[in-house]
Protein backbone atom coordinates (compact mmCIF):
# COMPACT_ATOMS: atom_id res chain seq x y z
CA UNK A 1 0.00 0.00 0.00
CA UNK A 2 1.52 3.37 -1.20
CA UNK A 3 1.60 5.93 1.39
CA UNK A 4 0.31 9.52 1.45
CA UNK A 5 2.95 12.56 1.02
CA UNK A 6 2.04 15.82 2.54
CA UNK A 7 3.93 19.07 1.99
CA UNK A 8 6.48 20.39 4.79
CA UNK A 9 3.90 23.10 5.30
CA UNK A 10 0.98 21.24 5.76
CA UNK A 11 3.30 19.21 8.54
CA UNK A 12 3.51 22.65 9.95
CA UNK A 13 0.01 23.64 9.69
CA UNK A 14 -0.97 20.39 10.95
CA UNK A 15 0.85 20.72 14.42
CA UNK A 16 0.00 23.86 14.71
CA UNK A 17 -3.82 23.42 14.92
CA UNK A 18 -4.92 22.95 18.48
CA UNK A 19 -6.83 19.55 19.81
CA UNK A 20 -6.27 17.91 15.91
CA UNK A 21 -4.97 14.44 16.66
CA UNK A 22 -2.70 14.67 13.87
CA UNK A 23 -2.09 10.73 13.72
CA UNK A 24 -5.47 10.25 13.15
CA UNK A 25 -5.70 12.79 10.18
CA UNK A 26 -3.15 11.72 8.59
CA UNK A 27 -4.37 7.60 8.56
CA UNK A 28 -7.83 9.30 7.73
CA UNK A 29 -6.61 10.45 4.77
CA UNK A 30 -5.47 7.04 3.41
CA UNK A 31 -8.62 5.59 4.11
CA UNK A 32 -11.88 6.63 1.22
CA UNK A 33 -14.71 8.52 3.02
CA UNK A 34 -17.78 6.65 3.52
CA UNK A 35 -20.35 6.65 1.06
CA UNK A 36 -23.23 8.32 2.08
CA UNK A 37 -26.53 9.47 -0.05
CA UNK A 38 -29.34 11.90 0.20
CA UNK A 39 -33.06 10.46 -1.03
CA UNK A 40 -34.06 12.91 -3.14
CA UNK A 41 -37.66 14.00 -2.14
CA UNK A 42 -38.43 16.15 -5.00
CA UNK A 43 -38.76 12.85 -6.96
CA UNK A 44 -40.35 10.49 -4.52
CA UNK A 45 -41.25 9.79 -1.26
CA UNK A 46 -38.15 8.96 1.63
CA UNK A 47 -39.91 5.51 2.42
CA UNK A 48 -40.53 4.55 -1.75
CA UNK A 49 -36.84 5.38 -2.53
CA UNK A 50 -35.70 3.61 0.83
CA UNK A 51 -37.99 0.56 0.15
CA UNK A 52 -36.27 0.02 -3.63
CA UNK A 53 -33.10 0.05 -2.66
CA UNK A 54 -33.32 -2.40 -0.23
CA UNK A 55 -35.34 -4.98 -2.60
CA UNK A 56 -32.00 -4.09 -4.52
CA UNK A 57 -29.77 -5.28 -1.24
CA UNK A 58 -28.35 -1.60 -1.03
CA UNK A 59 -27.88 -1.49 2.59
CA UNK A 60 -28.58 1.78 4.66
CA UNK A 61 -28.10 3.65 7.93
CA UNK A 62 -29.80 6.89 9.41
CA UNK A 63 -27.21 9.90 9.29
CA UNK A 64 -28.30 11.40 12.65
CA UNK A 65 -27.49 14.88 11.55
CA UNK A 66 -29.29 15.66 8.36
CA UNK A 67 -32.62 14.74 7.47
CA UNK A 68 -32.78 12.95 4.80
CA UNK A 69 -28.93 11.50 4.60
CA UNK A 70 -27.95 7.41 4.49
CA UNK A 71 -24.90 5.98 4.90
CA UNK A 72 -24.19 3.35 2.74
CA UNK A 73 -22.99 0.15 4.12
CA UNK A 74 -22.06 -2.09 2.13
CA UNK A 75 -19.77 -1.79 -1.08
CA UNK A 76 -22.01 -0.62 -4.24
CA UNK A 77 -21.62 1.50 -7.19
CA UNK A 78 -24.32 3.80 -6.88
CA UNK A 79 -23.19 6.02 -9.38
CA UNK A 80 -24.35 3.31 -12.22
CA UNK A 81 -28.16 2.99 -10.61
CA UNK A 82 -30.84 3.73 -11.80
CA UNK A 83 -32.04 5.48 -8.77
CA UNK A 84 -29.20 7.82 -9.28
CA UNK A 85 -29.64 8.33 -12.96
CA UNK A 86 -33.39 9.47 -12.18
CA UNK A 87 -32.66 11.62 -9.53
CA UNK A 88 -34.29 9.21 -6.72
CA UNK A 89 -31.01 9.69 -4.89
CA UNK A 90 -27.97 11.96 -4.69
CA UNK A 91 -24.52 11.17 -3.78
CA UNK A 92 -23.36 13.19 -1.28
CA UNK A 93 -20.63 13.51 1.57
CA UNK A 94 -22.26 12.98 4.70
CA UNK A 95 -20.97 16.19 6.47
CA UNK A 96 -21.24 17.61 3.33
CA UNK A 97 -25.08 18.03 4.20
CA UNK A 98 -24.53 19.64 7.48
CA UNK A 99 -24.12 23.58 6.55
CA UNK A 100 -27.40 23.23 4.81
CA UNK A 101 -29.35 21.74 7.65
CA UNK A 102 -27.34 24.78 9.49
CA UNK A 103 -28.75 26.63 6.82
CA UNK A 104 -32.89 25.27 7.49
CA UNK A 105 -34.40 26.74 4.17
CA UNK A 106 -37.75 27.36 4.60
CA UNK A 107 -40.46 27.21 1.92
CA UNK A 108 -40.94 30.74 0.54
CA UNK A 109 -37.27 32.07 1.40
CA UNK A 110 -34.96 33.31 -1.58
CA UNK A 111 -32.09 31.95 -0.97
CA UNK A 112 -28.00 32.85 -2.76
CA UNK A 113 -26.10 29.42 -3.24
CA UNK A 114 -23.17 31.66 -3.92
CA UNK A 115 -20.18 28.87 -5.05
CA UNK A 116 -22.93 26.44 -5.82
CA UNK A 117 -21.38 24.06 -8.46
CA UNK A 118 -21.46 21.54 -8.79
CA UNK A 119 -25.02 21.40 -7.20
CA UNK A 120 -24.88 19.28 -3.79
CA UNK A 121 -25.70 21.49 -1.92
CA UNK A 122 -28.45 23.42 -4.52
CA UNK A 123 -30.32 20.40 -4.88
CA UNK A 124 -30.33 20.06 -0.82
CA UNK A 125 -31.44 23.30 -0.25
CA UNK A 126 -34.13 23.25 -3.27
CA UNK A 127 -35.44 19.51 -1.54
CA UNK A 128 -35.87 21.70 1.52
CA UNK A 129 -37.99 24.79 -0.16
CA UNK A 130 -40.43 22.05 -1.78
CA UNK A 131 -40.83 24.48 -4.56
CA UNK A 132 -41.50 27.24 -3.20
CA UNK A 133 -39.36 30.17 -2.82
CA UNK A 134 -36.54 30.68 -5.02
CA UNK A 135 -32.32 29.35 -5.49
CA UNK A 136 -30.22 31.59 -7.41
CA UNK A 137 -27.20 29.16 -7.96
CA UNK A 138 -24.14 30.77 -9.20
CA UNK A 139 -20.66 29.61 -9.77
CA UNK A 140 -18.02 31.73 -11.67
CA UNK A 141 -16.69 28.67 -13.88
CA UNK A 142 -18.34 28.19 -17.26
CA UNK A 143 -17.38 23.63 -16.88
CA UNK A 144 -18.41 24.12 -13.40
CA UNK A 145 -21.60 25.03 -14.34
CA UNK A 146 -22.33 22.25 -16.79
CA UNK A 147 -22.31 20.01 -13.59
CA UNK A 148 -24.23 21.91 -11.81
CA UNK A 149 -27.18 22.52 -14.26
CA UNK A 150 -27.27 18.45 -14.42
CA UNK A 151 -27.16 18.02 -11.26
CA UNK A 152 -30.33 20.89 -10.97
CA UNK A 153 -31.83 19.13 -13.67
CA UNK A 154 -31.37 15.31 -12.47
CA UNK A 155 -32.85 16.42 -9.17
CA UNK A 156 -35.82 17.60 -10.67
CA UNK A 157 -35.62 21.59 -9.10
CA UNK A 158 -38.20 24.12 -10.36
CA UNK A 159 -37.08 26.91 -8.85
CA UNK A 160 -33.31 27.23 -9.50
CA UNK A 161 -31.73 30.39 -11.23
CA UNK A 162 -28.65 29.40 -12.30
CA UNK A 163 -26.22 32.34 -13.09
CA UNK A 164 -22.91 32.75 -14.05
CA UNK A 165 -20.88 35.53 -12.38
CA UNK A 166 -17.83 36.57 -10.21
CA UNK A 167 -19.33 36.09 -6.71
CA UNK A 168 -17.86 39.06 -5.38
CA UNK A 169 -19.59 41.11 -7.52
CA UNK A 170 -22.65 39.91 -6.78
CA UNK A 171 -24.00 42.74 -4.31
CA UNK A 172 -24.29 45.72 -7.11
CA UNK A 173 -27.28 43.70 -8.15
CA UNK A 174 -28.51 41.71 -5.52
CA UNK A 175 -27.52 43.97 -2.03
CA UNK A 176 -30.03 43.13 0.83
CA UNK A 177 -32.28 40.66 -1.54
CA UNK A 178 -32.05 37.44 -0.10
CA UNK A 179 -33.21 35.66 3.16
CA UNK A 180 -30.26 33.47 3.13
CA UNK A 181 -26.76 32.67 1.84
CA UNK A 182 -24.76 29.96 1.65
CA UNK A 183 -20.90 30.34 1.16
CA UNK A 184 -19.15 26.95 0.39
CA UNK A 185 -16.51 28.93 -0.63
CA UNK A 186 -13.61 27.39 -2.86
CA UNK A 187 -10.75 26.21 -0.56
CA UNK A 188 -7.41 23.93 -0.21
CA UNK A 189 -9.50 21.16 0.44
CA UNK A 190 -7.83 19.43 3.89
CA UNK A 191 -10.43 18.16 4.47
CA UNK A 192 -10.94 15.79 1.88
CA UNK A 193 -7.44 14.69 1.37
CA UNK A 194 -8.76 11.26 0.88
CA UNK A 195 -10.28 12.06 -2.48
CA UNK A 196 -7.29 14.12 -3.98
CA UNK A 197 -3.55 13.03 -2.16
CA UNK A 198 -2.40 16.08 -4.51
CA UNK A 199 -4.18 18.68 -1.87
CA UNK A 200 -2.07 17.40 1.10
CA UNK A 201 1.06 16.65 -1.11
CA UNK A 202 1.36 21.03 -2.95
CA UNK A 203 -0.01 22.44 0.25
CA UNK A 204 1.81 25.12 0.95
CA UNK A 205 1.00 28.94 3.31
CA UNK A 206 1.02 31.31 0.18
CA UNK A 207 -1.47 29.67 -1.82
CA UNK A 208 -3.71 29.35 1.61
CA UNK A 209 -3.52 32.72 2.59
CA UNK A 210 -4.03 33.78 -1.39
CA UNK A 211 -7.15 31.66 -1.18
CA UNK A 212 -8.28 33.64 1.96
CA UNK A 213 -8.20 37.07 0.30
CA UNK A 214 -11.19 35.60 -2.04
CA UNK A 215 -12.83 33.70 0.43
CA UNK A 216 -13.25 36.87 2.77
CA UNK A 217 -14.29 38.97 -0.50
CA UNK A 218 -17.00 35.87 -1.30
CA UNK A 219 -18.21 36.20 2.62
CA UNK A 220 -18.68 40.26 2.34
CA UNK A 221 -20.13 39.67 -0.63
CA UNK A 222 -22.67 37.04 0.15
CA UNK A 223 -23.22 38.64 3.46
CA UNK A 224 -24.35 41.97 1.79
CA UNK A 225 -26.38 40.38 -0.36
CA UNK A 226 -28.72 39.68 3.08
CA UNK A 227 -31.80 41.06 4.13
CA UNK A 228 -31.47 42.48 7.78
CA UNK A 229 -32.50 39.53 9.70
CA UNK A 230 -31.23 36.80 7.13
CA UNK A 231 -28.71 34.33 7.77
CA UNK A 232 -25.44 33.55 5.96
CA UNK A 233 -23.48 29.81 6.09
CA UNK A 234 -19.53 30.32 5.34
CA UNK A 235 -18.10 26.84 4.93
CA UNK A 236 -15.41 25.24 3.50
CA UNK A 237 -13.72 21.69 3.35
CA UNK A 238 -10.82 23.05 4.99
CA UNK A 239 -8.82 22.66 8.32
CA UNK A 240 -6.63 25.97 7.52
CA UNK A 241 -7.55 28.77 9.95
CA UNK A 242 -6.66 31.37 7.72
CA UNK A 243 -8.97 30.17 5.34
CA UNK A 244 -11.67 29.79 8.52
CA UNK A 245 -11.22 31.38 11.42
CA UNK A 246 -9.30 34.57 9.84
CA UNK A 247 -11.95 34.98 7.23
CA UNK A 248 -14.89 35.45 10.01
CA UNK A 249 -12.86 37.08 12.13
CA UNK A 250 -12.37 39.79 9.35
CA UNK A 251 -15.81 39.87 8.20
CA UNK A 252 -17.86 40.97 11.39
CA UNK A 253 -14.74 43.89 12.31
CA UNK A 254 -15.01 45.12 8.23
CA UNK A 255 -19.39 44.11 9.14
CA UNK A 256 -19.94 44.99 12.40
CA UNK A 257 -23.71 44.00 12.07
CA UNK A 258 -22.27 40.60 11.34
CA UNK A 259 -23.10 38.74 14.62
CA UNK A 260 -21.90 34.90 14.56
CA UNK A 261 -24.50 31.99 16.79
CA UNK A 262 -23.84 28.90 18.01
CA UNK A 263 -24.51 25.56 15.99
CA UNK A 264 -26.11 22.89 16.62
CA UNK A 265 -26.15 19.70 14.79
CA UNK A 266 -27.76 16.10 16.73
CA UNK A 267 -24.70 13.45 16.54
CA UNK A 268 -22.17 15.31 14.47
CA UNK A 269 -18.98 15.70 16.73
CA UNK A 270 -17.67 19.06 16.31
CA UNK A 271 -14.79 21.11 17.94
CA UNK A 272 -15.17 24.93 18.51
CA UNK A 273 -13.46 27.26 16.59
CA UNK A 274 -9.94 28.42 16.95
CA UNK A 275 -9.12 31.69 19.11
CA UNK A 276 -5.45 31.80 18.88
CA UNK A 277 -3.37 30.48 15.76
CA UNK A 278 0.28 31.28 15.57
CA UNK A 279 0.68 35.02 15.18
CA UNK A 280 -3.46 35.62 15.21
CA UNK A 281 -5.46 36.01 18.61
CA UNK A 282 -9.34 36.04 16.75
CA UNK A 283 -12.17 37.47 18.38
CA UNK A 284 -13.85 35.01 20.92
CA UNK A 285 -17.13 34.92 19.54
CA UNK A 286 -15.34 32.68 17.05
CA UNK A 287 -15.92 30.17 19.88
CA UNK A 288 -19.14 30.06 18.06
CA UNK A 289 -17.84 28.90 15.04
CA UNK A 290 -17.05 24.55 14.43
CA UNK A 291 -14.73 22.09 12.87
CA UNK A 292 -15.51 18.70 11.87
CA UNK A 293 -12.28 16.93 11.48
CA UNK A 294 -12.30 13.92 9.06
CA UNK A 295 -11.25 11.18 11.60
CA UNK A 296 -14.65 11.80 13.71
CA UNK A 297 -17.12 10.06 10.77
CA UNK A 298 -15.14 8.84 8.12
CA UNK A 299 -16.19 11.04 6.31
CA UNK A 300 -14.94 14.92 4.66
CA UNK A 301 -13.50 17.37 7.36
CA UNK A 302 -15.45 20.66 7.51
CA UNK A 303 -15.84 24.12 8.50
CA UNK A 304 -18.73 26.66 9.45
CA UNK A 305 -19.91 29.52 10.43
CA UNK A 306 -23.86 31.30 10.83
CA UNK A 307 -23.72 34.31 10.63
CA UNK A 308 -26.63 36.54 10.63
CA UNK A 309 -27.09 39.87 9.99
CA UNK A 310 -28.53 42.07 12.92
CA UNK A 311 -28.24 45.59 10.77
CA UNK A 312 -27.34 47.32 7.49
CA UNK A 313 -23.92 49.09 7.53
CA UNK A 314 -24.12 50.72 4.49
CA UNK B 1 -51.09 18.84 -27.03
CA UNK B 2 -49.97 16.77 -23.88
CA UNK B 3 -53.60 16.09 -23.52
CA UNK B 4 -53.51 15.09 -27.29
CA UNK B 5 -49.93 13.08 -27.23
CA UNK B 6 -50.25 11.60 -23.71
CA UNK B 7 -53.98 11.81 -22.02
CA UNK B 8 -52.08 13.78 -19.09
CA UNK B 9 -53.16 17.08 -17.19
CA UNK B 10 -51.45 20.63 -17.83
CA UNK B 11 -48.84 22.11 -15.30
CA UNK B 12 -51.54 24.66 -14.87
CA UNK B 13 -50.24 26.37 -11.27
CA UNK B 14 -46.73 26.61 -13.15
CA UNK B 15 -45.17 28.88 -15.92
CA UNK B 16 -43.76 27.28 -19.11
CA UNK B 17 -41.03 29.03 -20.94
CA UNK B 18 -39.80 28.38 -24.21
CA UNK B 19 -35.98 28.41 -23.63
CA UNK B 20 -34.78 27.58 -27.83
CA UNK B 21 -34.79 24.92 -30.29
CA UNK B 22 -38.37 24.71 -29.40
CA UNK B 23 -37.36 23.24 -25.52
CA UNK B 24 -40.06 23.94 -23.21
CA UNK B 25 -39.02 24.82 -19.20
CA UNK B 26 -41.30 24.78 -16.25
CA UNK B 27 -40.31 26.99 -13.48
CA UNK B 28 -42.82 29.56 -11.16
CA UNK B 29 -43.79 33.49 -11.29
CA UNK B 30 -41.32 34.09 -8.60
CA UNK B 31 -38.08 32.40 -10.46
CA UNK B 32 -38.67 34.57 -13.18
CA UNK B 33 -38.82 37.78 -11.15
CA UNK B 34 -35.80 36.78 -8.95
CA UNK B 35 -33.97 35.88 -12.56
CA UNK B 36 -35.27 39.36 -14.21
CA UNK B 37 -33.13 41.18 -11.32
CA UNK B 38 -29.87 38.59 -11.46
CA UNK B 39 -26.86 39.25 -14.04
CA UNK B 40 -25.07 36.28 -15.79
CA UNK B 41 -28.32 34.06 -16.31
CA UNK B 42 -27.74 30.57 -18.10
CA UNK B 43 -30.88 29.05 -17.35
CA UNK B 44 -33.83 28.91 -15.32
CA UNK B 45 -36.36 25.95 -14.19
CA UNK B 46 -36.72 22.69 -15.37
CA UNK B 47 -36.07 21.27 -18.74
CA UNK B 48 -39.37 18.95 -19.33
CA UNK B 49 -39.88 18.94 -23.20
CA UNK B 50 -39.07 19.31 -26.68
CA UNK B 51 -41.77 20.26 -29.36
CA UNK B 52 -40.72 18.31 -32.78
CA UNK B 53 -43.18 19.77 -35.37
CA UNK B 54 -46.85 18.51 -33.45
CA UNK B 55 -44.80 16.08 -31.25
CA UNK B 56 -44.04 16.82 -27.61
CA UNK B 57 -41.02 14.47 -26.58
CA UNK B 58 -41.22 15.12 -22.90
CA UNK B 59 -37.71 14.83 -21.08
CA UNK B 60 -37.41 12.72 -17.92
CA UNK B 61 -38.36 14.75 -15.52
CA UNK B 62 -41.25 16.12 -17.78
CA UNK B 63 -42.20 12.76 -18.02
CA UNK B 64 -42.03 12.15 -14.17
CA UNK B 65 -44.15 15.01 -13.19
CA UNK B 66 -47.08 14.17 -15.33
CA UNK B 67 -46.56 10.18 -13.88
CA UNK B 68 -49.72 9.92 -12.62
CA UNK B 69 -51.55 11.75 -15.38
CA UNK B 70 -49.98 9.95 -18.58
CA UNK B 71 -53.00 7.59 -19.96
CA UNK B 72 -52.17 6.82 -23.53
CA UNK B 73 -48.96 6.53 -25.74
CA UNK B 74 -46.81 4.52 -22.49
CA UNK B 75 -45.15 1.62 -22.80
CA UNK B 76 -44.31 -0.89 -19.02
CA UNK B 77 -40.87 -1.74 -19.02
CA UNK B 78 -38.98 -4.62 -16.79
CA UNK B 79 -36.25 -4.37 -14.77
CA UNK B 80 -33.80 -5.49 -17.57
CA UNK B 81 -35.36 -3.46 -20.17
CA UNK B 82 -35.38 0.12 -18.11
CA UNK B 83 -31.53 -0.87 -17.85
CA UNK B 84 -31.58 -0.89 -21.16
CA UNK B 85 -33.34 1.88 -21.59
CA UNK B 86 -31.28 4.18 -19.40
CA UNK B 87 -28.49 2.65 -21.44
CA UNK B 88 -29.69 4.00 -24.24
CA UNK B 89 -30.65 0.82 -25.82
CA UNK B 90 -33.47 0.07 -27.90
CA UNK B 91 -36.24 -1.51 -26.53
CA UNK B 92 -38.48 -4.07 -28.81
CA UNK B 93 -41.86 -3.62 -28.86
CA UNK B 94 -44.65 -5.90 -27.94
CA UNK B 95 -46.94 -4.61 -30.40
CA UNK B 96 -46.91 -2.06 -32.86
CA UNK B 97 -48.10 1.59 -32.20
CA UNK B 98 -49.45 4.33 -33.85
CA UNK B 99 -47.43 6.58 -32.07
CA UNK B 100 -44.59 8.49 -32.70
CA UNK B 101 -43.23 8.75 -29.14
CA UNK B 102 -43.80 6.84 -25.80
CA UNK B 103 -43.07 7.63 -22.73
CA UNK B 104 -41.61 4.29 -20.42
CA UNK B 105 -42.62 3.38 -17.20
CA UNK B 106 -40.39 0.84 -15.01
CA UNK B 107 -43.00 0.16 -12.12
CA UNK B 108 -44.01 3.57 -10.93
CA UNK B 109 -41.22 5.23 -12.07
CA UNK B 110 -41.13 7.45 -15.17
CA UNK B 111 -38.01 6.90 -17.38
CA UNK B 112 -38.95 9.70 -20.47
CA UNK B 113 -39.45 9.62 -23.64
CA UNK B 114 -38.56 7.41 -26.74
CA UNK B 115 -38.74 7.32 -30.33
CA UNK B 116 -40.68 4.58 -32.32
CA UNK B 117 -39.24 3.60 -35.31
CA UNK B 118 -40.77 1.22 -38.26
CA UNK B 119 -38.67 -1.39 -37.00
CA UNK B 120 -40.47 -1.82 -33.93
CA UNK B 121 -38.38 -0.68 -31.85
CA UNK B 122 -38.14 2.43 -29.19
CA UNK B 123 -35.74 3.99 -29.26
CA UNK B 124 -34.47 6.20 -26.23
CA UNK B 125 -34.59 9.93 -25.90
CA UNK B 126 -32.56 9.04 -22.66
CA UNK B 127 -29.38 12.09 -23.03
CA UNK B 128 -25.25 10.79 -22.75
CA UNK B 129 -24.92 12.16 -19.70
CA UNK B 130 -27.63 10.22 -17.56
CA UNK B 131 -26.79 6.88 -19.60
CA UNK B 132 -25.44 4.75 -17.14
CA UNK B 133 -23.20 2.20 -18.50
CA UNK B 134 -23.62 -1.13 -19.35
CA UNK B 135 -22.60 -3.44 -16.68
Amino acid sequence: MSTIKISEDLRNLLYSLPEVDVESLLESYQKPIRQSIRVNTLKAREEDVLNILREKGVELEKIPWTRYGYWVINDINLSNMLEHMLGLIYIQGAVSMAPVEVLSPKPGEFILDLCAAPGSKTTQIAQALQGEGVIVANDVNVKRIRALSSNVQRCGVINCVITQADGRKFPLWAKGFFDKVLVDAPCTSLGIVSKDWGAAKNWSFRASERLSKLQLSLAISGFDCLKVGGVMIYATCTLSPQENEWVIDRLITIRPSACLKSIKLEGLKMSKGILEWQHNKFNPELEQCVRVYPYEHEAEGFFMAKIVKEGDDS
Amino acid sequence: MLERHYGAEDFSDKVLIQAGEGKIRLTTSDTIKVAEKMRGVQSLGLYIAKLEGQEVVLSIEGSQLLCNSIKKNWIELTEEQARLWMEGAPIQLDKPTAARYVVAFYKRLCLGCGRVSADGKVYPQVPKWRRIQRE
